[in-house]
C-alpha cells in the first residue's frame, strides 16, 4: 500500500475561475492570499471536458468519471412521476464519489455546498447540500432548508441559522462591487438584486464551511463555491475592456463586479487558509474558465445551456501542502485528475477505470502510486443512498413512458411532454459530446446517429456527427450529412423568410440571431476539404466561417494548417500568431509557427517557437525533428544531431531522422561509428523510396499515372495490358502488382520508380521501403458508375443501379486502408480529388510536384487531362 | 479542530470582510445589528393586520 502524503485535505471549488482574470489581480496586489499561495505551491491550467457544464463538471471531478459513467448529465432531470423537471440530484449518480470511498476507507469528510448533493448522503462526516443557500422564502418568514440538505440531522438548525439572506446584504457590501451606486436606480435594476443574491449565496456556503472547518473533526473537506461562474455570467459583458454594442452606462456602472467577486473570494480564502492546519493540503480548483477578453461571445447558438458558450476550456488549479513542490508551474492538469489526486494523497489506491491521472508532478519526491481495478466493485458500507433511492431518472421516465403508452395512467400535459421529451435528447447528446471528448467516438457516434435519426430538424446534432465521422474518417458519411445539413439550412431559412415579423421574434426569443449553425458546417465541411487536399475549397469555407466567428483557435489552427499545405509560409504564420492569442500554451499553435518560420526562412524564429512547444510537450517527434532541421540550417550541426536523436528516441521508425543522423555523423560531425549505427538501420530496414498511384479502380489512377509520367517520373509498367476504350490513353499497369497479397519478391524492381496499386492492397505492403502515395478520390457514384461500365452493364450504370452494398463495402475498405497509413510511419500519403484535376490541373499539379519534390514540366502534364474523359461525371443537382 | 480567532472588527452596517470572516463574524454581525428592516417592517405589517 502507499503511503498516507497529506495528513488533512482541504479542497475549494471556484467555478469558472480564470487565470486571465486573475493573473492581472494578483500583480496588482489585489488578490494578495492566492499570491501567497502560489509561491507556496504548485499551480496551472486546467483542462475542462466538453460539454463544460457544471454539474457534469464537478462529478466527474469527485468520481474521476466521464458522465457515461458517473450518470450526471445536465442540469436537470425529470421529476419521479413525469410531472416535470427538478435539478438534477445526486441520487442520479450511478458511482461512488471520493467522499463515499474515503467513507469506505474509515475516513472522515466534510462536503459543503458540491454540485449536486441533494439529498446528502450518509457519510461518516458532514454533508451540506447544493440547495442550501438557495432562499425560496423571505428572510422574515419561515426560511426553512429543503429535505435532504443536511447530513448528519442534528446539524440542521445550527446550519440554518448560518445562512446569509440576500436580503441581509446591504448597500455596504454591494459598493465594493459598484463604486457608482448612488447614480443607480436601486428599485428598477435587477443587476444589483443579483449580485446581493450571489453574495448571499457565496457567504452562506462560506459561513458553513468555516463553521466545520472550526468545529469539527475532518480528514477531507470539499467546498464548492458558484459565485465567481455567477458574477461573470451577470457581469463579465461589463467587464473592461470595453466593447461596442455595450450600453455605455452599464458599462461604467458595472464593470468592477466581476473583480470584485474574484477579490471577495480572495478575503474568504484567507479566512478558510487561517482556520486550516499547517500540515493540511490544499487545493483550489475551478472546473473551466470564462471568457474575459476579446473571445467574449457576443452571439449564442441556439441550444439549451446557452451561456456556457462563454466558458472557457482552461480553468485553474493550485495545490500546497507538505512534500508538495513551491512557486512551480504545472502542466497537462484534467478535471478528471482531481480524484485520483486526492486518493494519492490519502495513500489509497486509484481505480485502474478512473480517466484521470495525478498530479505527480506537483510532488518534491517520487511517489508510487498504486491501483485497484473498480472501486465500484469494493463491497462495504461507503456511506451511498440505499439502494432504493439510487436512480436513473431518465430510465425510470422511460419505464413511466411505456406505462402512458400502455394507458396505465394519465399522460402528462403536452408541454411538459415535449419539455421532458427535449431534456432527454439534450440529456443523450451531453454523453455523447462527453464521450467525443474522451475520444470514445465509436460510442459517441452511435448515440448522435440515434438523435439525428429520432431529430432530424435539429441541425446541431447533423453538425456534431459530422465532425466525428471526419474525425473517424468516414468522408463520404461525413459529405452526406453535411450536403443534408445545408439542404436542411435553406429549407429553414425559406420557412424563416415566409414568416412574419412577429413570428420570427417569437422564433429568435432570447437568442440572438441565430448566425453559428451555418457556420459550423462550413468549419467541418473545410476540415473534410482539407482532408482529401482540396485545400483551395477548404480556405473557401474557413474564411467563411472567419467572417462571423473571428476568434475561434480550432479555426486558426486549421487554416494554418491549408496554409502549410499551400506553402504560404506567411499566412500560415499569421494564422498560428492568432491562434496563440487564444492559447498560448497550445503546443501544436507553437509547432505550426515554428514550421512557417523555419520554412520561410527565419530559423532564429522558428527555434523560439519549437524549443517552446517540447517544452510545453515533450512527447512530439516531428517538433524535435523540425528543431533538428532547423539547427542544420544554423550551423550547430552537433545540438542538430541532438535533436533527430530526441526524434527518433520517440518514434524510432522515423526514417527522415535517421537519414539526417548518419549524414550528420559521417559527413559533418566525423563520428563514423554512430553513423554506422543510423545507416544500419536504413539498411536494414528501408530499401528505397517507392512513388506509389492508388485509388479505388476507375478512380483515376491511370490518369495520374500517365501526368506523372509526363512530369518526368521513371513508370514501372509491363504495358501488358492495352489501352482500351475505357482507358484509351493506357493502363500504366504492373502484372506482379496483382500478386502483392502473396509475392514482394518485385519491390526492389520498384525502388525509385512510381508504380500503380489499387487502395485495397496497400496494406500489404512492406515497412521495408518509405512510401510516398498520391491517393486519387472520386465521387464514389462515379467509380460505381465507370465500373459497371467496364463491366458491360451500361444500363444498369445509366439508371445508377448498383449493389446496394457495394457502396458501402468501398467506404469500408477505403476506412480500412486509411487506418492502415496513420500507422505507417514510413508512408507519406496526398490525397487527389478527380474532379480538381479535371477542373483546376495547374494548381492540382503544383501540389504534386511539391509533394514529390520535382520539377516537372505542367504543359505537358495538362496534355495528359481531358475534360472528354470525363464521363461519368455526376452533376449538381 | 481547530480555534483558530483573529480579532475583526464588527460594525452595525456590516460590510465584505465580515462576510468574509465566515460564521463567527456574520454571527457577531446579526448579535449587534438585531433584525433586519425589513423584517422589523413585516412584524409590524403582520401585528396591524392581526390586529384589525
Amino acid at each position: 500500500m502507499s503511503k498516507r502524503l497529506a495528513k488533512k485535505v482541504l479542497l475549494i471549488g471556484w467555478d469558472a475561475a480564470d487565470w486571465k482574470v486573475m493573473y492581472p489581480l494578483i500583480e496588482q496586489g489585489k488578490m494578495p492570499t492566492l499570491a501567497k499561495f502560489l509561491s507556496e505551491g504548485v499551480h496551472g491550467k486546467i483542462q475542462t471536458l466538453d460539454p463544460p457544464l457544471s454539474p457534469m463538471l464537478w462529478t466527474s471531478m469527485a468520481t474521476g468519471y466521464r458522465a457515461d459513467k458517473h450518470g450526471i448529465t445536465g442540469f436537470v432531470e425529470p421529476l419521479a412521476d413525469n410531472s416535470g423537471m427538478r435539478p438534477v440530484t445526486s441520487t442520479s449518480r450511478k458511482v461512488k464519489a471520493i467522499w463515499n470511498i474515503l467513507h469506505q476507507s474509515g475516513l472522515k469528510s466534510n462536503v459543503v455546498g458540491w454540485w449536486p448533493s441533494n439529498p446528502v448522503e450518509p457519510i461518516n462526516g458532514v454533508m451540506v447540500s447544493n440547495l442550501y443557500q438557495q432562499a425560496s422564502k423571505e428572510v422574515g418568514e419561515n426560511w426553512k432548508m429543503p429535505d435532504g440538505t443536511i447530513h448528519p440531522q442534528e446539524l440542521t438548525e445550527k446550519l440554518a441559522s448560518l445562512r446569509v439572506h440576500p436580503k441581509e446584504i446591504n448597500w455596504q457590501h454591494i459598493l465594493p462591487f459598484v463604486p457608482n451606486l448612488e447614480q443607480i436606480d436601486k428599485e428598477k435594476d435587477k443587476t444589483l438584486k443579483g449580485i446581493a443574491k450571489i453574495l448571499a449565496h457565496a457567504s452562506s456556503i462560506h459561513s458553513a464551511s468555516t463553521y466545520l472547518q472550526r468545529e469539527t473533526e475532518w480528514d477531507f473537506m470539499a467546498v464548492y463555491h458558484d459565485a465567481i461562474d455567477h458574477f461573470s455570467h451577470l457581469c463579465m459583458k461589463f467587464h473592461p475592456p470595453y466593447r461596442l454594442g455595450i450600453p455605455k452606462e452599464m458599462y461604467q456602472n458595472y464593470n468592477q463586479v466581476v473583480n470584485a467577486g474574484y477579490m471577495f473570494h480572495d478575503m474568504m480564502l484567507e479566512r478558510s487558509l487561517q482556520l486550516a492546519d499547517e500540515d493540511t493540503t490544499v487545493i483550489l480548483v475551478s472546473d473551466h474558465g470564462f471568457h474575459s477578453d476579446h473571445l467574449r461571445p457576443k452571439y449564442f447558438m441556439k441550444e439549451p445551456a446557452a451561456p456556457a458558450q462563454e466558458h472557457s476550456p482552461f480553468g485553474m488549479v493550485c495545490i500546497k501542502g507538505p512534500g508538495i513542490k513551491k512557486g512551480e508551474i504545472m502542466h497537462g492538469a484534467s478535471v478528471l485528475d482531481v480524484t485520483p489526486t486526492l486518493l494519492t494523497l490519502f495513500g489509497l489506491p486509484i481505480g485502474e477505470n478512473m480517466e484521470g491521472k495525478p498530479w505527480l508532478q506537483a510532488f518534491e519526491e517520487e511517489i508510487k502510486v498504486d491501483t485497484i481495478k473498480d472501486w465500484e466493485k469494493e463491497e462495504g458500507d461507503a456511506g451511498q443512498h440505499p439502494k432504493d433511492l439510487q436512480d436513473d431518472p431518465w430510465a425510470a421516465q422511460e419505464a413511466m413512458q411505456q406505462l402512458i403508452e400502455l394507458g396505465y395512467i394519465d399522460a402528462p400535459d403536452e408541454n411538459i411532454a415535449e419539455r421532458i421529451r427535449e431534456q432527454k435528447q439534450e440529456s443523450k447528446y451531453y454523453v455523447a459530446r462527453n464521450l467525443i471528448d474522451g475520444d470514445k467516438y465509436d460510442k459517441g457516434i452511435a448515440i448522435l446517429e440515434e438523435l439525428v435519426r429520432d431529430n432530424p430538424r435539429e441541425v446541431r446534432y447533423g453538425q456534431r456527427l459530422a465532425s466525428c465521422y471526419l474525425h473517424k474518417k468516414q468522408f463520404g458519411k461525413c459529405k452526406d450529412l453535411i450536403d443534408n445539413l445545408k439542404d436542411l439550412q435553406r429549407i429553414i431559412e425559406e420557412e424563416e423568410s415566409k414568416m412574419s415579423e412577429e413570428e420570427l421574434e417569437k422564433k429568435n426569443k432570447s437568442f440572438m440571431k441565430e448566425i453559428e449553425l451555418p457556420n459550423y458546417i462550413d468549419f467541418v465541411e473545410g476540415q473534410l476539404l482539407m482532408h482529401l487536399n482540396r485545400t483551395k475549397k477548404a480556405m473557401e469555407s474557413f474564411k467563411k466561417v472567419e467572417e462571423k466567428s473571428p476568434n475561434s483557435f480550432d479555426l486558426f489552427m486549421n487554416i494554418g494548417k491549408v496554409c502549410l499545405l499551400r506553402h504560404k509560409w506567411d499566412d500560415a504564420k499569421e494564422y498560428y500568431i492568432k491562434a496563440l492569442s487564444v492559447d498560448d500554451t497550445s503546443a501544436n499553435a507553437h509547432h505550426g509557427l515554428g514550421l512557417s518560420l523555419l520554412r520561410s526562412g527565419d530559423i532564429e524564429g522558428a527555434l523560439e517557437e519549437l524549443f517552446i512547444c517540447v517544452t510545453l510537450k515533450h512527447d512530439f517527434p516531428n517538433a524535435h525533428y523540425h528543431i533538428g532541421e532547423a539547427l542544420v540550417k544554423y550551423g550547430e550541426k552537433e545540438n542538430a544531431a541532438n535533436a533527430f536523436e530526441a526524434a527518433v528516441a520517440l518514434s524510432p521508425g522515423m526514417t527522415k531522422a535517421h537519414r539526417w543522423l548518419a549524414d550528420l555523423y559521417q559527413n559533418e560531425l566525423n563520428n563514423p561509428e554512430k553513423a554506422k549505427v543510423h545507416l544500419d538501420f536504413l539498411d536494414k530496414n528501408i530499401k528505397g523510396e517507392i512513388t506509389i498511384v492508388s485509388g479505388l479502380p476507375r478512380s483515376g489512377t491511370s490518369m495520374m499515372m500517365q501526368i506523372l509520367d509526363a512530369a518526368g517520373m521513371d513508370m514501372l509498367t509491363d504495358k501488358k495490358r492495352e489501352p482500351d476504350n475505357n482507358n484509351p490513353k493506357g493502363y500504366y499497369e504492373f502484372e506482379p502488382v496483382k500478386r502483392l497479397m502473396v509475392d514482394k519478391s518485385w519491390l526492389p524492381e520498384a525502388a525509385g520508380k512510381t508504380v500503380k496499386i489499387i487502395a485495397q492492397l496497400l496494406p500489404f505492403l512492406p515497412s521495408t521501403y518509405n512510401y510516398k502515395i498520391i491517393f486519387m478520390r472520386r465521387n464514389m457514384v462515379e467509380v460505381l458508375r465507370s465500373q459497371q461500365i467496364m463491366l458491360g452493364k451500361e444500363d444498369e450504370a445509366k439508371a445508377e443501379i448498383f449493389p446496394v452494398t457495394l457502396n458501402e463495402a468501398f467506404e469500408k475498405q477505403l476506412k480500412k486502408v486509411e487506418d492502415w497509413i496513420e500507422t505507417q510511419a514510413n508512408v507519406e500519403i496526398l490525397n487527389v480529388n478527380y474532379a480538381d484535376v479535371i477542373e483546376n490541373p495547374e494548381e492540382e499539379f503544383e501540389s504534386i510536384l511539391g509533394f514529390l519534390n520535382i520539377n516537372g514540366d505542367l504543359e505537358k502534364m495538362k496534355n495528359m487531362v481531358s475534360k472528354k474523359l470525363y464521363r461519368n461525371k455526376v452533376e449538381k443537382k | 479542530m481547530s480555534d483558530k480567532k483573529t480579532e475583526i472588527e464588527i460594525t452595525e452596517e456590516g460590510n465584505l470582510g465580515i462576510l468574509a470572516y465566515g460564521d463567527i463574524a456574520v454571527e457577531a454581525w446579526r448579535r449587534k445589528r438585531g433584525p433586519i428592516k425589513e423584517e422589523e417592517e413585516k412584524e409590524v405589517d403582520k401585528k396591524k393586520k392581526g390586529s384589525k
